[in-house]
């Protein structure tokens, strides 16, 4: 009798399973199949990208797409993995913010031999011309525009603390290179150098220990907000409030808050929501086999106290 | 009364110092050597910057070793710092609530938690290190559900003075710190729940023979580690201004190396909370020596990994010379 009731058990669910794909695949006549995007995300506990994420969902929700959103966690082989998983589920496009330039190409490989169309947004890989296109901004024109805001305040010559993300990531080595591009040819000298990870209380005792060190500077790049803000209360915790400018990118509400109150010197205005709306959008027209660029910059912007105010939430 | 002769007197009186004082002696050394190497790792603001650096690790260590001391394992409190920091921030905007309801809220968090990881292993028989490993991961993805993903920001004055403040002259967190470890060892020397937590550490089913509540004092020691962690997340937001869901991210990792290189045994009953300050200090020194003298981080982490071998080594062979 058991056994009979386990095997009916069985058969209603495999029954059911059947039924219920069924009823998903068969659209009503007459109704366009709907574009599956999948993106596998850095991570999503950082706060910029989960503006991004936002936007993403709510553009998604507007034209009706189907969007999953992964969290890579940080992890480089992670976001390999998902992409695989995404590919596997057969979705139509693929969108990956990859962790790490070298880390996540196997990802973008993977894509390509299977023949799914995949783009990389808000950071880029090794292998990019082999993906259908970069929605973002450029990591090297955000580290430009906080040097000429370096530049502008300072007159031409400082010594620099640079607090920099992960190493490897993208948005570390295109940063610092704008930066010293920025630099170049004026009398800028980086004294100090060191990663903080992006997290604001590795950037407090960063800078502590700096302002300890014996090492004089009197400028500080730091390559996010997060990282800033740290910076910026060590700073003024050691009565340094004026005689070391900190510098950050992004324009997260608090470091707009503190640069209108003349805190900060200056931050980098990234338009995360701009950057995701676009990203569901070049995926929506990639899937419907639209040509899209090659490259889709949204452009940085420079945030001092002259124009905080457009920014402020 | 005479012993056996000793074999090698001056060899013996070595190694009775290095059992007793290996630590310290490891610790001086250390410093010694970052001073040589920068003539401002001496200097009062640097050494006050230390003991600031410490104070918070330092606490959810201490909470870290008297799990250890029970025998038990906890590698939650990262987790537990997130969560308990995001909860405080979200009740510590500016003219809302009075200050110590954060500074509850917190603790009640972390307590909390720590009970939950008592209540599982001592009860449900389940391994410390499966359940903390269950909770550090739930509590990761408790504090991002708790914030929504951003960061809690806008906090007020008195709670940003938590942490921030300073007790004529002395940065209060070294204040806390110095509290948390005086309540802590008074706990675990003087009073009864103390001994018989070493107890259970040391031998669970001579204790269970001898009458001790086992269950009762893993959810306590637990629960204690928790309501530590909660306080360490609490004091975390308060420096960093910000309710953050990944603050706290590796703590546990240092904090039981603080302990085992303090002396604390892995297998449970024994350890003593001023091992565990020297350990966090030995941690919290090479990370401040090795910034100030512009050492990339990479190799902080294999220096750090190396005395963390090292210093159990050593603490291993002088015990067993005993």
């Amino acid at each position: 009798m058991k056994k009979i009731l386990l095997v009916a058990a069985l058969s209603a669910a495999l029954v059911g399973t059947v039924f219920a794909a069924g009823g998903k695949e068969a659209a009503p006549a007459g109704k366009a199949k709907v574009i599956r995007v999948g993106a596998s995300m850095q991570w999503l506990n950082d706060s910029y990208i989960r503006l991004v994420t936002n936007a993403m969902e709510a553009r998604a929700k507007e034209l009706g797409i189907e969007l999953t959103i992964l969290d890579g966690e940080g992890k480089a082989e992670k976001q390999i993995a998902q992409v695989e998983s995404l590919i596997a589920q057969e979705y139509d496009v693929i969108i990956i913010n990859p962790m790490s330039l070298e880390g996540c190409a196997p990802a973008i490989d993977a894509a390509v031999k299977a023949g799914v169309p995949i783009f990389t947004l808000v950071s880029i890989v090794k292998n990019q011309e082999k993906a259908v296109t970069y929605v973002g901004s450029d990591a090297p024109e955000s580290g430009k525009i906080q040097g000429e805001m370096i530049v502008k305040a300072t007159g031409g010559k400082g010594n620099v603390a640079l607090m920099m993300g992960p190493i490897g990531h993208d948005a570390q080595i295109g940063r610092k290179k704008g930066l010293m591009d920025a630099f170049a040819g004026k009398d800028y000298k980086v004294v100090v150098e060191q990663t903080a990870n992006w997290q604001r209380d590795q950037g407090l005792q960063l800078m502590e220990n700096w302002l300890q060190s014996g090492q004089k500077f009197d400028i500080v790049a730091a390559q996010n907000d997060n990282m800033a803000m740290g910076a910026l209360m060590a700073v003024e915790k050691a009565g340094l409030a004026g005689k070391v400018l900190v510098f950050g990118i992004d324009a997260t509400a608090d470091a707009c808050v503190a640069v209108q109150e003349g805190r900060l010197s200056g931050t980098v205005f990234q338009d995360a929501a701009g950057q995701g709306k676009k990203a569901v959008e070049v995926a929506q027209q990639i899937a419907m086999g639209e040509k899209v660029e090659k490259i889709i910059f949204i452009p940085y912007l420079p945030v001092d106290k002259s124009n905080v105010a457009n920014y402020l939430k | 009364m005479k012993g056996p002769a000793l074999k090698n007197p001056p060899r013996e009186l070595a190694g009775m110092i290095l059992s007793k004082f290996g630590i310290y002696i490891a610790f001086i050394v250390l410093c010694v050597i970052m001073s040589t190497l920068s003539p401002y790792f001496l200097r009062v603001k640097n050494v006050l910057n230390i003991l600031n650096q410490v104070s918070i690790i330092g606490i959810i260590a201490l909470g870290s070793t008297v799990v250890l001391i029970s025998g038990g394992l906890d590698l939650s409190p990262g987790a537990v710092v997130a969560v308990a920091g995001v909860m405080a921030a979200h009740f510590g905007h500016p003219g809302q609530y009075p200050v110590f309801v954060p500074i509850v809220v917190a603790i009640m968090t972390g307590m909390l938690f720590g009970m939950f990881n008592g209540f599982v292993t001592a009860v449900g028989g389940v391994p410390p290190f499966i359940v903390t490993l269950g909770t550090l991961s739930i509590g990761k993805g408790l504090a991002m559900l708790a914030c929504g993903g951003m960061q809690v920001i806008d906090l007020s004055p008195a709670f940003v003075s938590i942490a921030g403040g300073d007790l004529f002259g002395i940065p209060i967190l070294i204040v806390l710190f110095a509290l948390c470890f005086l309540v802590l060892n008074f706990v675990m020397t003087k009073m009864r729940f103390g001994r018989r937590a070493y107890a259970v550490g040391g031998n669970e089913l001579s204790a269970h023979a001898s009458g001790v509540n086992v269950k009762a004092v893993k959810i306590g020691i637990y629960g204690l580690a928790g309501a530590l962690s909660g306080f360490g997340g609490l004091l975390l937001a308060s420096r960093t201004v910000v309710g953050s869901p990944i603050a706290g991210s590796g703590y546990e990792l240092d904090a039981i190396a603080a302990a085992v290189i303090g002396g604390t045994s892995t297998t449970g009953g024994i350890g003593v909370l001023s091992g565990t300050i020297i350990g966090a200090l030995i941690i919290q020194v090479i990370s401040n020596g090795l910034d100030m003298l512009n050492v990339a981080s990479y190799y902080q982490q294999i220096v750090k990994g190396l005395i963390i071998i090292i210093a159990v080594f050593i603490d291993m062979r002088s015990k067993r010379g005993e």
